[in-house]
């Protein structure tokens, strides 16, 4: 066999792998969307706040919400006034400042005067040393603790040791919670307190929307392209894919952005673990493995109506830092669970869950790559069928669309947050563009997690954000 | 072209038109769904006035009521938050004014079939007793779940008496129970702690609902059912073992001192918890000694749980928690000591 020929059949051979992981991609989205729509056409319709106090509030057990800081200078007031003012029957903020080398802490204190305190707890998980302790006299629900560096996970695991609610809430310190987020959210919780351990939520995009005093008061669509872009890929996301793992019960992710605990299943899998930047995934993949290892009864859910908003990256530079934690975090969970795909007594985690990770993750952006790689070398080759090409293109940008607009419909269905008619217009728009080079920027992004992970990298990467106090001036 | 080639455009074609005609139909959706919303605010808003109108004293026409009527479900909710400020007579008397004009029989109506059942079974247990007492009855036995509990939850509103019994009867007594359930299991058992203690002689009540049972003869409050909890501090479950423990801690019965001084030793450390949290509830100051070696437990649940106790039995109890905060041989116990002193100074 010439060297030709052997390129000619590698070739053959990758494109044909191209082709048929983009297949198992788009089956994958198509089964998801279906399964969202029955889903949610289960789903009563979102229900009034005050309709919610009245039914669950007697029942409601009480909430530590948990929000760790690091360098949180320009947002943290206004996110930590926002948690105060949740509209739920008991809850406690716990705020963490993890050894920020900014003002987050001299910020802190200055608004809500706080002073040293005491408080007993037992440290069940691994944290770095804590430093103070703070309360406020103006506002016994907020406790702060000031810790030494030690990154998300350990500055969530002190949180966690210090809670003494039988539920703990994760949540950015630059996310708004909606008011009546924790009420909906803690539903599971109640209709199934022995069962259910963990409970998601949405996250939607604030870039754009008008925020005065940590309160959402208008819900608009960014004006920056890139943030635009998430937006619609936040839809699909949440609405879909989590949404449809969570009916199979196969959810492999609660965002770290916003999820609801069982206090005692965290100290049973010893809280988050160090040493990883995809901490969120691997702590609901950790979940599974204790409770189907220990053959205990369990439930993770997701439920799109409690909505959690957060800033997205508006520059290159910060999307791709995003990106690539958590290209990362996926494929570093991948590799600490990878056993679980081939033991049958993880189920559907392992046949749904971590296949979907497999392809999804680390398969699809490495073979995508190979696919734009390809096409010149199939070009020099003679191999290239211009006609073929044209025609995978147009299907998969019809095929794209259709899922981009399957998500606008469930959002439409159930949440309904885009409140004008001319953002219908615009998702719509974008979802159309955002094959246009958005999708192949964010594959490279991913390429380069992918090499990240590789070469062994720890660190998170930072975000640079305009903060809620910007986004509401602009 | 090729055949696979065309197959593959078809399909680009078929997507695209897919998504154009559903984008379409979601505009078109928006548009009734927009009208739709703008109906209800402005039913809430004739809910209202009709309302304001019997304040005033004012005629109270047949036509007035027409819309509430029309869609008694989405008139319910406006129902309810008024329902929720105005007490009284002046509640009365805009009650009579509904159930006069029709309202109410289209309520009963609605609450038996459609999408918002539990809505209007809620907005019932709003009206007078002798007014809705029966048919809430007959939703008790009602085929769907949150129906019957909801039933059951407007059925104490309106004050009507509910057993023990019959509130068992619509939960799965052999497994878990919702928290809402288990919140109406203690309504209903403070209210009649005789249909509670004997609802616990049952044979067939799983650990958790013998739990909750024995929780809620606790927080009633009736030193009737101080015999009963003792006979479940020494059975063999641990859930049920903790339950009676702590109930006879909320009781605060000098007879249960003895039984809560026991399980100070208890094999398990849940148990040995919640005999220190029963010492801190019952205010039973005798057992502060035993108390206070608890503070060395092997379990931190334990010791934290016997320095909180300490904390509620006030002077006696600070005074152990500053001699163990200056005496221990063990760190973590002055810790302990110290932080429960400074919690209870801030307090």
């Amino acid at each position: 066999m010439t060297g030709l020929e052997l390129l000619t059949a590698g070739a053959v051979v990758v494109s044909t792998a191209v082709v048929v992981l983009a297949a198992l991609q788009n089956l994958i989205q198509i089964l998801q969307l279906g399964l969202a729509a029955v889903a949610l056409g289960r789903r009563p319709p979102e229900r009034l706040a005050t309709q919610l106090w009245r039914r669950y509030s007697d029942g409601a057990p009480p909430i530590t919400l948990m929000a760790p800081a690091y360098n949180e200078e320009l947002t943290i007031v206004e996110s930590v006034r926002s948690l105060l003012n949740l509209y739920y029957p008991q809850f406690e903020v716990v705020v963490v400042n993890d050894g920020s080398k900014d003002g987050t802490l001299t910020a802190l204190i200055a608004a809500f005067e706080l002073t040293p305190t005491r408080r007993a707890f037992e440290p069940a998980t691994r944290s770095a040393p804590i430093r103070g302790l703070y309360a406020s006299a103006s506002q016994p629900r907020l406790l702060v603790i000031d810790k030494e560096n030690g990154g998300k996970a350990d500055a969530l695991n002190a949180a966690i040791n210090i809670a003494r609610s039988p539920l703990v809430c994760t949540i950015d310190a630059d996310s708004l919670l909606e008011p009546s987020a924790l009420l909906r959210a803690v539903q599971p919780f109640i209709d199934d307190p022995e069962r259910v351990v963990a409970v998601g939520g949405s996250i939607r995009i604030a870039n754009g929307c008008r925020i005065d005093h940590g309160r959402l008061v208008d819900i608009r669509l960014p004006t920056n392209l890139l943030a635009l872009f998430q937006t619609v890929e936040y839809l699909r996301a949440f609405l879909m894919a989590r949404m449809a793992s969570s009916e199979l019960q196969a959810s492999t992710i609660i965002s770290g952005a916003f999820g609801l605990f069982d206090r005692r299943a965290l100290l049973q899998v010893g809280g988050y673990s160090h040493g990883t930047v995809g901490e969120d995934m691997e702590l609901v993949i950790k979940l599974h493995r204790w409770f189907r290892d220990h053959r205990r009864p369990y439930s993770i859910a997701f439920l799109p109506e409690p909505v959690c908003w957060t800033e997205v990256p508006e520059t290159l530079a910060s999307l791709g830092r995003q990106r690539q934690r958590w290209q990362r975090g996926a494929l570093e969970t991948f590799a600490k669970h990878a056993d679980m795909l081939v033991k049958p007594h993880y189920g559907r985690v392992a046949a749904v869950g971590m296949t979907q990770v497999l392809i999804t993750d680390v398969l699809g952006p490495i073979v995508e790559l190979l696919g734009y790689c390809l096409l010149p070398v199939l070009c020099a080759l003679g191999l290239l069928s211009w006609s073929f090409f044209g025609a995978f293109l147009a299907l998969s940008v019809g095929f794209g669309m259709a899922i981009s607009v399957g998500g606008l419909a469930l959002e439409e269905a159930q949440l309904r947050r885009a409140t004008r008619l001319a953002d219908l217009f615009l998702l719509f728009g974008v979802s159309l563009l955002e094959h246009f080079g958005y999708r192949q920027l964010c594959n490279f992004f991913r390429v380069q997690g992918a090499w990240l992970f590789l070469r062994g990298a720890t660190e998170w990467g930072a975000m640079s954000r305009k903060g809620f106090q910007s986004i509401r001036a602009s | 072209m090729a055949p696979p080639v065309l197959l593959l455009l078809a399909a680009a074609g078929t997507f695209v038109t897919v998504s154009l005609a559903a984008m379409a139909a979601l505009l078109v959706a928006r548009l009734f769904r927009e009208r739709a919303a703008a109906g209800q605010v402005r039913l809430s808003s004739a809910t209202r006035r009709v309302f304001l109108e019997a304040m005033r004293g004012g005629p109270q026409t047949q036509a007035a009521f027409a819309p509430l009527r029309r869609r008694p479900a989405m008139a319910a909710e406006a129902l309810l938050e008024i329902a929720g400020l105005v007490h009284g007579r002046e509640r009365e008397r805009r009650l009579e004014a509904l159930v006069k004009n029709g309202y109410l029989a289209c309520l009963l109506s609605a609450a038996a079939q459609g999408r918002s059942r539990q809505l209007c079974v809620e907005a019932i247990g709003v009206f007078p007793r002798t007014a809705v007492e029966p048919a809430l009855r007959v939703l008790l036995q009602d085929r769907v779940g949150v129906i019957q509990l909801t039933a059951a939850v407007s059925l104490l509103a309106i004050g009507a008496p509910l057993s023990v019994s019959a509130v068992l009867h619509l939960m799965p007594i052999s497994d878990g129970h919702s928290g809402l359930m288990g919140e109406l299991v203690r309504r209903v058992v403070r209210s009649d702690p005789a249909g509670g203690q004997a609802a616990l002689s049952r044979s067939d009540l799983s650990p958790l609902t013998r739990a909750l049972l024995l929780d809620s003869l606790g927080t009633g409050g009736d030193y009737s059912s101080v015999p009963i909890l003792l006979r479940h501090v020494d059975v063999q479950n641990f859930v049920v073992r903790t339950a009676a423990v702590l109930a006879l801690g909320r009781l605060m019965h000098p007879k249960g001192r003895e039984a809560v001084a026991l399980a100070l030793d208890d094999a398990h450390w849940c148990v040995r918890a919640a005999a220190c949290h029963a010492i801190g509830l019952g205010s039973f100051d005798t057992l502060l000694g035993p108390l206070s070696a608890r503070l060395s437990d092997s379990v931190w649940s334990v010791r934290y749980r016997a320095a909180e106790a300490m904390k509620a039995l006030g002077a006696a109890g600070h005074l152990q928690l500053e001699e163990a905060s200056r005496v221990s041989v063990d760190p973590t116990v002055r810790d302990l000591a110290l932080c429960a002193l400074f919690e209870a100074r801030a307090a």
